[in-house]
């Protein structure tokens, strides 16, 4: 069976579960929990095989699902939302066929792999993210390094969102706004969460070098696009800072997720 | 990459040497990590507690508990991926009727927190404990009961260390007063627990 046959199953309990909940509101853990496997699964298994241009409302729609999860969602909005992702995957059953199979993985290390699947638990958009990058600088020659490395910091910022909610971190004892910011930096949220931890301050040194590097180096390139004349002298610098935010990224995010570095 | 004046391997040592000299073990390991992740080099270099000297090389109840090492994505999975044999041939399979018991799992894990306490107890009650006992849910009760079993020291403030868990990302809510190991939380006993001291 194929992996989009296999989800469309899933997916066909979780609305008859849906169906039997006769309140306005999701409360039963045991079909949150459902919902939630759907949902990492379909980013998981079916994700990765289906082509580019089928992927967006497939992603949105899963996303909500996955996050729905999390609360106690309306019912209704839960059934239509199962019936939309349905729809969608079942064109892309019919399509998946007749088109070649597009291999987009390259060989993953063993920490990235634990990575993407961590985060997919936590927050398949920021797993899509990450996998992109790795997917982009395993890749040949490209023109422009900012995709990768403005993927890399949008799934360390999502994971810090997720870790580390701006209300969360704001009410933490001691926290102040840096400098003009309306939300917390993300050094800011890397401390949070590890200080809940009880990780030593000194400890938090490297995570939060990195968390500055990647804000700045990535920040910085944005900034550049406006202030700088070649756009291929750019590029041609940037490709080996791309790798060195991979790595920024990499590390903070190990600490975050708990996973061994190496 | 840039490869201006070759020097020999051993001023490259040395050049090392100096640079982490001032680090402490951990900063020095993420450190060696992160350069053979840039250079693309294969490294042995394992993180602090993520293979213990210690660790037994025999089989041992404890041994059932995964090695603490990098595996491969859903090399934990969750127990519903699991049953529905998700990854299975990838992990050794915790098995709960071999007994391993809180008191075995605390000494192999040696958490330091009571917040590291309450992931390594509901790991035990999500992967080791007695198939009728076995559960996803963790409460309060559930802490004192099996931190006592363990003989960890019972914190000052019982009803907040799940509390603090969250905060720290290792569990998150089901309902008022039950809560559930995230990922991340199952991260740390699998794969981080022991943490190394710094020397």
């Amino acid at each position: 069976m194929s992996a989009v046959a296999a989800l469309l199953n899933e997916l066909d309990a979780l609305r008859k579960a849906l169906a039997g909940v006769a309140t306005r509101q999701v409360a039963s853990s045991a079909i949150k929990a459902q919902m939630h496997q759907v949902a990492s699964r379909y980013f998981s298994t079916v994700q990765p095989e289906i082509h580019d241009a089928e992927t967006d409302g497939l992603n949105q729609v899963f996303q909500a699902i996955h996050a729905s999860s999390r609360i106690r969602p309306s019912a209704q909005k839960c059934r239509d939302l199962v019936k939309t992702a349905r729809k969608l995957l079942v064109a892309v059953e019919g399509q998946t066929p007749a088109k070649p199979h597009k291999s987009k993985q390259s060989p993953l290390s063993a920490v990235d792999e634990l990575i993407i699947a961590t985060l997919n638990d936590l927050c398949p958009t920021a797993s899509l993210a990450y996998r992109q990058a790795l997917i982009d600088l395993g890749g040949g020659d490209r023109l422009s390094w900012r995709g990768p490395s403005t993927d890399l910091r949008e799934a360390l910022r999502e994971t810090l969102d997720i870790l580390a909610p701006d209300a969360d971190a704001m009410a933490s004892p001691g926290f102040k706004l840096e400098g003009d910011a309306k939300r917390p930096t993300m050094k800011q949220k890397v401390r949070y969460v590890l200080k809940s931890r009880g990780v030593p301050s000194g400890a938090m040194e490297t995570p939060e070098s990195a968390v500055v590097g990647v804000e700045d180096f990535v920040g910085g390139l944005t900034r550049s696009v406006y202030t700088r004349s070649s756009v291929s002298a750019h590029t041609a610098t940037t490709r080996a800072e791309a790798s060195r935010v991979l790595a920024w990224v990499r590390l903070v995010i190990c600490e975050l997720l708990e996973i061994p570095l190496g | 990459m840039n490869n201006p004046t070759k020097g020999t391997i051993g001023q490259a040592i040395d050049q090392t040497m100096s640079a982490l000299a001032s680090l402490e073990k951990r900063e020095q390991q993420i450190v060696i990590a992160t350069v053979c992740s840039l250079l693309d080099i294969a490294s042995s270099v394992a993180r602090p507690g993520s293979a213990p000297a210690h660790a037994p090389a025999a089989h041992t109840p404890a041994a059932d508990v995964p090695a603490p090492q990098p595996h491969a994505a859903g090399a934990m999975p969750k127990p519903a991926e699991q049953k529905s044999g998700h990854h299975a041939t990838e992990r050794v399979e915790p098995d709960g009727d071999r007994g391993v018991d809180i008191r075995t799992l605390r000494s192999q894990k040696q958490p330091a927190s009571a917040q590291q306490m309450a992931c390594v107890v509901a790991y035990y009650l999500q992967e080791h404990a007695p198939k009728d006992e076995r559960t996803k849910e963790v409460s309060t009760a559930d802490l004192e009961r099996l931190f006592k079993q363990a003989g960890f020291k019972l914190p000052a403030r019982m009803e907040q260390v799940l509390v603090n868990a969250k905060s720290a990302g290792y569990f998150e809510s089901i309902e008022r007063g039950t809560y559930r190991l995230t990922r991340v939380g199952y991260n740390l006993v699998t794969h981080s627990l022991p943490k190394a001291t710094a020397t």
